[in-house]
């Protein structure tokens, strides 16, 4: 079933695809550094008049929990990544790599970079099951 | 070889230059054109007492100045810095101006960052999550290999974790960069050595990077040109204004170069040493260069083609070997055994290098600690 992104229906379904992935449980196994959450920025083009937060609290290849959340919330998570709607489609689309997204401003992360680089296969790997999510975005709708 | 980054790039320089010898004498006026009256001067104690180039500075900067912190010390870190932010913030600065190499730039940077935004710089730790311009930074390097002057990274030692971190913001670019050959003068033969190498590893990673682009490629030529005519010049004629010069020039086109373009595994391993084993970053690079580059050729035959090229040699298998012979002419050491690194270290270096950005942009992909060991073992013995 498709979902409009963001919402909190694409997020749930985000946490269900990561958990049916091999890929993730394997190369995700030894990230025990904490949740993650996503900021998707305002975008009244597409009508998204406020930022959009998702929370993902990954633990040892699994998806514990996957949903949307307030912004105070995802501010306290260890890694918060936040972006505008065009970039996260080019992540979720597998047109913009997710590190390199990071290095040339695309994406903007809060939290340490070095965990996030040791466990690069992890992080791919989620963008991996991103694209996998059936989606519809705002501005194809 | 051409990348995606190749066929889609952009490239920032964002960064103010001034160049000429005295020119430390009149950051004044630039503070003016950065609309600031206050600045806080950040350096090292030798530095600090290093006297004409130094003190030149100082007296230029007459009732603008707001205070001086000298307690950098080689990779700076956390505490330092909060420390340093502190005491700006009390002494009503509007302006940081940093005096020095790569710790003190960096120590300068993350002091722009705590100014501007309050907190510890732990706080802010990430990759482009600041939202705006923060505390103007006007830098004078004393070092030709850095290019920390023109980059948007600080490297900032965690002593708890021992482990260099990253804080990677294009609002941390200096506003200026004044590059003033004075400073560099008398700079110890050893240094000159060690610093010369870090740009041209700067140089050579920025070649081989995935991110290489056509802009830093011809950027990281030219560094290799000069440095190739200029830096064993410097070295051995500490007082040589003109090498000085013209090596100060080839690091600051180096900084640029990597800036974009980022740098690779040697540097991923040289942060890994730093942190672990406290080997000077320059120092580190020198020794690991020619063994990463052999590394990535294994997988990448025509890698350093034009860096041959633009060094008058046949083939691009020579460049490393070129790289050895830059460092043994200066007497660097050519092993981390030579270095005092002790072998039962190297895992731990190992560890540390594959939580280092820098890795991800390495031509031959690495992702696991043991993958390197092999090399780490080469670099440390030598053969």
């Amino acid at each position: 079933m498709s979902h409009k992104f963001p919402s909190d229906a694409w997020t749930q379904s985000f946490g269900r695809v990561i958990n049916a992935s091999d890929d993730y449980k394997q190369r995700g196994k030894n990230w025990r550094a904490g949740a993650v959450s996503f900021i998707v920025t305002a975008a009244p083009e597409v009508g998204m008049t406020q930022d959009f937060g998702m929370f993902l609290d990954l633990h040892e290849g699994e998806c514990r929990s996957a949903r949307s959340c307030d912004l105070t919330e995802a501010e306290k998570a260890p890694f918060m990544i936040r972006a505008e709607y065009g970039w996260w489609k080019s992540v979720i689309r597998g047109n913009l790599e997710p590190v390199r997204g990071l290095i040339t401003g695309k994406l903007k992360l809060k939290g340490d970079l070095t965990v996030i680089v040791r466990h690069i296969g992890a992080a791919k790997s989620l963008a991996e099951c991103a694209s996998h999510v059936e989606t519809i975005f705002l501005d194809e709708a | 070889m051409e990348t995606e980054a190749q066929t889609q790039y952009s490239f920032r320089m964002p960064v103010k230059l001034v160049f000429g010898v005295g020119a430390g004498g009149d950051v004044s006026a630039e503070m003016a054109e950065l609309g600031r009256r206050r600045a806080f001067v950040v350096t090292d104690s030798s530095i600090a007492s290093s006297g004409s180039a130094f003190d030149k500075l100082i007296k230029g900067l007459g009732p603008r100045l707001a205070g001086v912190f000298k307690e950098v010390t080689q990779d700076s870190g956390f505490e330092i810095i909060d420390k340093a932010a502190n005491m700006a913030a009390d002494a009503e600065a509007d302006c940081v101006v940093s005096v020095g190499g790569g710790s003190v730039i960096d120590t300068g940077k993350g002091i722009c960052v705590a100014l501007k935004n309050g907190g510890s710089i732990r706080d802010h730790m990430g990759v482009n999550i600041l939202a705006e311009p923060q505390t103007p930074h006007i830098v004078l390097p004393t070092t030709s290999g850095t290019g920390s002057e023109v980059t948007n990274v600080a490297v900032i030692y965690d002593s708890v974790e021992k482990r260099k971190k990253n804080l990677l913001d294009h609002h941390i670019y200096p506003n200026t960069a004044v590059l003033d050959p004075e400073f560099l003068v008398g700079l110890p033969q050893a240094v000159t050595a060690a610093t010369g190498m870090d740009a041209v590893t700067h140089a050579i990673e920025a070649l081989h990077s995935m991110m290489k682009n056509p802009v830093s490629d011809a950027l990281a030529l030219q560094t290799l040109g000069l440095m190739n005519q200029w830096l064993p010049v410097a070295w051995a004629e500490p007082a040589n204004i003109a090498a000085r010069g013209h090596t100060l020039v080839a690091s600051n086109l180096a900084g640029a170069a990597f800036s974009n373009a980022m740098v690779g595994l040697c540097h991923a391993i040289a942060h890994g040493l730093g942190g672990v084993a406290r080997v000077p970053h320059g120092l580190a690079n020198s020794i690991a260069l020619p063994h990463v580059m052999r590394f990535n050729l294994e997988v990448s035959p025509g890698l350093y083609d034009q860096a041959a090229k633009a060094l008058g040699l046949s083939a691009g298998e020579d460049v490393a070997g070129w790289v050895e012979g830059m460092a043994r002419r200066m007497e660097l050491p050519m092993t981390l055994k030579d270095a005092g690194v002790a072998e039962d270290s190297l895992v731990e270096v190992a560890e540390a290098a594959m939580t280092d950005g820098a890795a991800l942009y390495n031509p031959r992909p690495v992702f696991e600690p043991d993958e390197i060991m092999p090399l780490l073992r080469l670099i440390w013995a030598g053969n």
